[in-house]
Formats: C-alpha cells, structure tokens, sequence
C-alpha cells in the first residue's frame, strides 16, 4: 500500500488508528501493540501476498538469532550464522541476476537468470536486524518480547523505506507507559509532517518525475540544456520523493506517539559532501557509518587506509541501492568525492563564499545522480555528454531569424523537453530549488510549529492540494531498493 | 494539560476543515460529473469531456448497467457497431445493448474490460471485433493508472469525486457544453453526427485517408513488436481465450475488423506482408486451440475494404476513413455472424483448414489491387516517408 493513496490515507490509517488508541482505552495494551504488528503485515502484504511468508521467516530467525547471541558462549558463531543469513537472502533476490549476468560474460554455458520481482523494502528490514544482530553481539539489547521485536522489523511507517531505525530507539518507546496516552500535539504535527511529505511527494516530486523520465528516456546526443533539465530535475525528484516518504513516515510515527528518527535535514544546503551524507538518508549513513566503515577502521588509520575505508563505504553505500553498475559507479564518485574533500580539508584550503560552496556540492551531488537515475552506463555517459555540451547546444526555433545556425558548429535550433511535455513543469523546476535551497526542513517546520491559524491554512492547503491530485498514483523511488 | 485542549481543538478544526473542502469538490465533481459516470439526473446533459474520457465512462457503465449483448474491441468497434435504439435487425438477438469498444485499446484493455463485462453486465453474447495493432506491445504500460478502472471500478467512482482533474473538467464542461458536442450515444457507438470525422468535412476524402494513414504509419506500428518489458501480448490474448472458454453460457463471436487494403500498405512498410499473415495465422490456430471456434475475417481485400476513393469528393459509401467503416458494414459483420448471410467476398469463416487456401487466395487478390494501383500506392508511400 503506498502512503500516497485513498486507501492507505483514507481506510487503513483511520482504521488502524481508532482500533489501536480503542484498545489502550480498554487497558489492552499488549493487544495494541499486537494490532500494530497485524496492521503492519496487511500493510506489508497487501501488496503482494506472497513475500508475507519472507519477511515472517527473517523477522523469526534473526529474533532467535539475537537470543542466542546474548544468552549462549559461541556469539561469533550466531553473529556469523545471522549475517550469513541475511545477506544470503539479499543476495538472492536483489544481486543473483547481477551476478550472473556479469560471470555469464566469461561463461560457455550461461547461469540461467531468476528475473525475480525484489521483495518491498528488503533492504531496509535486512540492513535493520543485521544492526540489531550487532548490538546483541555488543551486548546492546536486553530480552525483548516477540511481538516488540516485530513491531520494531514491521512498524508500517518505516518497514518499507526506512528511516533504518536501531532497536535501542524504537523498543523503548514501544514499552513506554506514557506512549500509551493519545497526544493531540502528536497527532497535530504528525498530521502536519504527513502533509508537507505527500506534499512533496504528490506535487513536486511526481511533476519533476515528468521532465526527469522524458530526458533520460531520450539520451541520445541530448542537448547541453535538456541534459541539466533532465539531471536537476532527478536530483530534485529523488529529494522531495525519498524526504517525502520520510516526513510522512515521521509524521504516521506520531500518531502513535513514536518519534522515528529524522533521514534528511536540508542536505543541499551544506558547503561539503562530508555535510550533505550526513544530511541525506541519514539513517543508512549511519548504518554504514557503524556497521562498515568503522569495523573497517574508521579513521584511526593510515590516511591511505582512511581513504580507502571511505572508498569502500560508499562503494558498499551504492551496491546496497542496486544491483548494477550505475550504482557502483554512482557509490565510487561519492567516494572519490569525501576523499578529495578529506584532502582538501588536510591541506588547509578553504573557499570562504558560502553560495559558491554550496553551489559546488550541489553541482557535484547533481552529476554523481545522473548514474543513480540513468538506465545503463551508455546513458548516463550521454547525459553527461550533453551536460558538458560535448552534443549540441539547443536553442529555441524563434531564434531562427537571428541566428545563422550552420556558422555556429554546436548550435541546433529545436524544441526543449519543456516544449515537448508542458513548459508549466518547467515551473515545478523553479519552485523546486527555491524549496530546497530557500525552504526550512521539514524538522525545523515539525519544532517551529504552533496550533495557531495560519499553521492550519497551510496544513489544509498542503493536504488538500495533494489529496486531490492523488489519481496519479507513482510508486517512491525508494520502493525499488 | 491546556496545550492539549488548544492542540485538540486544532486537531478538530483541522480535520473539519478538512472535510469540509473535500466535500465541496466531491458535490461539484458529482453534480456536474464531466465523464458521466455517476448520475444522469442533473443538469449538463452534454458532456464533451466523455469525448476523451471514454475508458472511465465506459468501464462505469459496464460496470452499473446489464446488457444482452456487448461489443468489445477498439475504436473499429466503436464506429461500425452503431445500431440505433430500435433497429429491427439487432433486437433479434439483442433486447439491450452496450458498444464497449475503446478507441486504440490493445489486448490487455480488452481482456480487462471482458473480464468487467462478465462480472458485472451478465450478457449473453459478447462480439469481439479483433485488429492487429492491438498487438503492440509497446503500447502496453503496466503502470498505466488507468487500468484502475477496469480493475477497480468502485474505487475509481470514489477516487475520482476528489480529483483536481475532475473538478478542472467539470469547469470545462459548464465552458463547452454550449460549444461542443459529447460524439458518443448513449449505446457507447459512435454518434456520428457530433464525431470528430466531421471536423475534418471540406479537406477531402484522399487527404483523411492520407493523414489516417501517417498516424498508423507513424503511432500504431511504429517499434510494433509482440514482446517488450515483460510484457507478452500473445500470453493477453490467450488469457482472452481462456475467459472465453470459462464462461459456458455466453456466445462469443470473434471476428477481424475490416479496414481499407490502404493500411495493409503501410502494415507491409512497417512489419512486412509475410508478418500480417503470420499474425493472422497464429490467431486461428490459438482460436482453434483453445476454443475449437471458427471465427470470421472480414478485412483483407473484398468488395468493401477495396472501395475506390474518389478525390474531390467528401464521403465514402462503405468507409469513414481508411479505419474505420461505417455502420452499414457493421450490419452485414453480424448478418454475416449471425445469419451466415454471404455478401460478396465480404467475411469468410476461418480454422485451421482454409487459412493457408485462404492466405493464397488473398496474396492474388492482392497482386491484383496492386497492379491497378501503382499510382495511388506511390502517393502513399510518398505522403508517409517524406511528409513532415
């Protein structure tokens, strides 16, 4: 179920809420917790029924897992065995056909290849217990209930695309007494976080979506402008789409009182590529922060290592969004990116204009995305291409009268991709950069926000506006990692 | 202890308000109902937004209403099963009847819409007027939202009371019924006073056919192909069959839609003659695999679909464009079907036995109409290749 639907904003949040807040009345609180994992499933399930079972089996051996590495000698031994298991179920659905693909490259007889349809969110509950597996090996985590430790794997607000959340800051919050009590003020910001998310999602990143696809699906000798076209509008597609899913995800947590973590906090207004990972899913770079680069090392090696520990990180970082080389290449340029930064930083330079810093890391996080968005290499190569004017320079037909377009080799008179779409997304374009460069985050609008009247205009505005232009249902990007 | 009375009090403005709006829309959106899907006992009668809404309209009402007899296909469909109220012919076999024809619906739109017809309009004899560019898989989008309403007929009537779309469209209905005219009657055929082909009335019947011609040149058959993205039009079709061979107490009658031999002009630039009759091939051994059923082509080259055109002159007897034929043809389909009343060469009963005697048959006919064609193919091929 997509939280961009009637279904999910208009049946399954008003149900699951009414029920789950009946059931604290009525002193029932462990059933309400129960309720929450039951609601969570069908959520889970409703989109396809058949990787209920998937997800039930991992939820039920990493949860054994995790009782054996804190109660029994042989921890290595489980520790192993459950990151084993979980990476081998990764593996399998999300790298097999990859792989295969590229031994099949130097095989007689070919692997035959799965096509499988990657189970939702698969990435995220598996990246979620393996952390948890760790914390139990670092004697981190204390008995937990069963149905604790679903809730905390299938919370729907966060099963799907995260934020990756650790158990020590859910599992509290689900045994809290005081969690119990139904909160307006909860209910009030999350319904106002809910909003600027399907904001986000339904308005800015949907129309965006439209010049994004159109460029990238017409790469061929694409002109320097509708390269940027297509490329800023990804970069801000993929934005407002995957902070999108996460403010509503924040917002769905505070009905019931649980304060998921935040995943973005206006990452294109850092000056560095250090700041803006620390800025942009924040949760998976913490992941990858603790659960990779530090057993790598960390910093408290070599600066060669260092660098290498970064590389790899981020490398790691791009395989975990998919299995395909774009991405690799995508995680590998960011690498490169923090080194060079890293460098930069050792040797003292610093760029003292802030606009032009931030500028930079912008441009730079706009061209690694052009590997995370484009469909092959080739693509990709050819965007770029365009983006650095190495295809033509388009210019609009009007300009036929005054130009002398056979004296200038890489001018071609013709259409944009705004002409061929509706020049009014080139709108959402605009309004695009001025929220995420001009705009507060959604955090800072959640601690800013007062019950007052002009609050609730705006939260009827961005509800409703998104609301009635739901019938264009598209899937999160994020689904598909 | 107060915060939370004045967060409450905000809780409960918010989702008044909230309410209030949404509700608003959805009466404007159903009272003025721009794609005629929810009640027809208000004001704006004409409804010129039907015009490019058919799929919603038409999957509400296959979805409300029951019908003895459902004609399901494309645009084709649309145009020559268009019998009025009363025709004496059709009440025969069809006391109420339903033209559920969609204008270029491939396979997969026509088995969904099949499969609506069957749960919900109960009838008792379904016509399936088959086309080949139906068969472009890549002209079929999975993703496409609008399959929702052939597959969810009751969440789109909800969904689409809460539409910007809706309440923009409701707005240009209030604008254009004045202006424009809903071309579709009530049956779902055509309504061939108010449709668009009258638009094109003055420019010519030889420069209709040559633009109908571009569009099928350029859209229909452009990067035709059976396989694309997962998609197999083919496993669509057989699934046709298969829904077909479930429903024991239906009459299903399949049959080729006839279309001026022009097209099968470009069909030969695009896919290549040899592969319109593979095509055609595969339909009757499927056809005979998975229902033991004859069914009737009636394109190809016969007395209607070789009728001359005439420049200067503004209408066809038998065509209204190269596509598409007009009513009268529709008539002689079902006597055909129906009566097995042979008129001319026009239809023949296809299986297994006579499609190779039959494909034969057809390359001499055809070698025929080329040689006294030259010209007019020439033209063609020019107007398709070199004009912009």
């Amino acid at each position: 179920m997509l939280f961009n639907s009637f279904e999910f904003i208009f049946l399954f949040v008003p149900i699951v809420f009414f029920v789950y807040y009946l059931l604290v009345y009525l002193n029932y609180f462990r059933v309400s917790r129960i309720w929450l994992v039951i609601a969570s499933l069908f959520f889970y399930s409703y989109w396809k029924l058949e990787y209920l079972p998937l997800i039930l089996t991992s939820i039920i051996i990493n949860f054994l897992l995790g009782f054996l590495i804190s109660n029994y000698q042989q921890k290595k031994i489980f520790l192993f065995l459950g990151i084993a298991f979980n990476l081998v179920i990764l593996g399998y659905y999300k790298y097999y056909d990859f792989i295969a693909e590229n031994i099949n490259l130097f095989l007689e007889h070919k692997l035959p290849l799965l096509h499988l349809v990657l189970p939702l969110g698969i990435s995220f509950f598996t990246f979620q217990q393996i952390a948890y597996l760790v914390d139990s090996y670092k004697g981190e985590t204390k008995e937990y209930n069963f149905f604790d430790y679903c809730l905390f794997v299938t919370f729907f607000p966060q099963l799907i695309a995260g934020p990756i959340v650790h158990h020590k800051e859910m599992m509290p919050q689900f045994e809290s007494k005081e969690n119990l009590k139904i909160s307006y003020k909860n209910i009030s910001t999350g319904f106002f976080l809910f909003s600027i998310g399907l904001y986000k999602k339904v308005i800015l990143a949907d129309n965006l979506g439209v010049i994004a696809d159109f460029g990238y699906s017409n790469t061929q000798n694409i002109s320097l402008i509708d390269a940027w076209l297509a490329s800023l509008s990804f970069t801000l597609q993929v934005y407002f789409d995957f902070s999108g899913y996460s403010d509503m995800a924040v917002g769905l947590g505070r009905l019931f009182n649980i304060h998921i973590v935040w995943n973005f906090d206006a990452p294109f207004k850092t000056e560095n590529i250090q700041e803006l990972w620390k800025k942009w899913h924040i949760t998976l770079s913490r992941f990858l922060r603790d659960y990779v680069y530090i057993p790598l090392g960390g910093s408290k090696v070599s600066p060669l290592r260092n660098h290498f520990n970064l590389f790899a990180t981020f490398v790691i970082g791009g395989i975990w969004h998919g299995a395909g080389w774009t991405y690799i290449i995508w995680g590998a340029m960011n690498g490169i990116g923090l080194i060079i930064h890293k460098i930069w930083q050792e040797l003292g330079f610093v760029l003292k204009n802030k606009i032009l810093t931030i500028f930079i890391n912008f441009m730079f996080f706009n061209i690694t995305a052009v590997f995370f968005r484009a469909n092959s290499v080739r693509d990709a190569v050819e965007i770029l291409k365009g983006m650095f004017g190495f295809n033509s320079i388009l210019l609009p037909e009007f300009l036929k009268n005054y130009l002398q377009a056979s004296s200038f080799q890489f001018v071609k008179l013709g259409s944009y991709i705004l002409n061929n779409i509706h020049a009014d997304y080139g709108l959402y374009l605009l309004f695009g950069l001025l929220v995420a460069f001009l705009g507060k985050s959604s955090k800072s609008l959640a601690e800013d926000f007062k019950p007052n009247f002009i609050y609730l205009i705006f939260i009827v505005f961005l509800f409703v506006t998104s609301v009635i232009n739901l019938l264009k249902v598209s899937k999160f990007l994020y689904f598909n990692f | 202890m107060i915060d939370e009375k004045i967060y409450r009090n905000f809780v409960i403005r918010l989702l008044l308000l909230v309410i209030l709006i949404l509700m608003i829309i959805g009466f404007i959106n159903y009272y003025f109902d721009p794609y005629g899907i929810y009640s027809d006992q208000f004001l704006n009668q004409n409804k010129p937004m039907i015009n490019t809404h058919t799929r919603i309209h038409k999957t509400q009402k296959i979805y409300l209403n029951q019908y003895d007899c459902v004609f399901i296909g494309t645009s084709r469909v649309e145009g020559s099963m268009a019998f009025d109220k009363d025709d004496s012919f059709l009440k025969k076999y069809c006391a109420t009847y339903y033209n559920a024809g969609l204008s270029a619906a491939n396979v997969l739109e026509v088995y969904l819409m099949l499969k609506l017809a069957l749960k919900y309009s109960k009838p008792k004899k379904i016509f399936y007027g088959i086309d080949l560019f139906q068969f472009n898989a890549s002209k079929i989008d999975l993703n496409n939202s609008n399959l929702n309403y052939f597959q969810k007929p009751f969440y789109t009537r909800i969904t689409h009371l809460f539409s910007y779309d809706v309440l923009k469209d409701a707005y240009k209905t209030i604008d254009l019924s004045k202006k424009e005219q809903n071309f579709y009657n009530d049956n779902g055929s055509w309504d061939i006073e108010q449709n668009y082909f009258f638009k094109f009335r003055g420019i010519g019947i030889d420069k209709i056919f040559l633009l109908t011609e571009k569009a099928f040149y350029e859209n229909f058959y452009y990067n035709f192909k059976y396989n694309n993205n997962n998609i197999d039009v083919w496993y669509h079709f057989i699934d046709i069959l298969k829904l077909i061979k479930e429903k024991k107490d239906v009459e299903f009658y399949l049959y080729i839609n006839p279309y001026h031999v022009r097209i099968i002009e470009v069909e030969e630039m695009r896919l290549g003659y040899k592969n319109l009759e593979d095509w055609k091939k595969r339909l009757v051994l499927e056809i005979y695999k998975n229902l033991q059923m004859p069914f009737y082509d009636f394109s190809g080259y016969n007395f209607i679909t070789t009728e001359e055109i005439i420049k200067d002159k503004n209408s066809l007897e038998y065509f209204y464009d190269p596509s598409h034929v007009k009513k009268i043809v529709g008539k002689y389909i079902l006597e055909k079907i129906l009566e097995n009343k042979q008129r001319g060469d026009f239809g023949i009963k296809l299986d297994i036995h006579n499609i190779q005697e039959y494909l034969e048959d057809q390359r001499i006919k055809q070698k025929r109409w080329r040689e006294k064609h030259t010209k007019e193919i020439q033209e063609i091929k020019e107007f398709l290749l070199n004009h912009p």
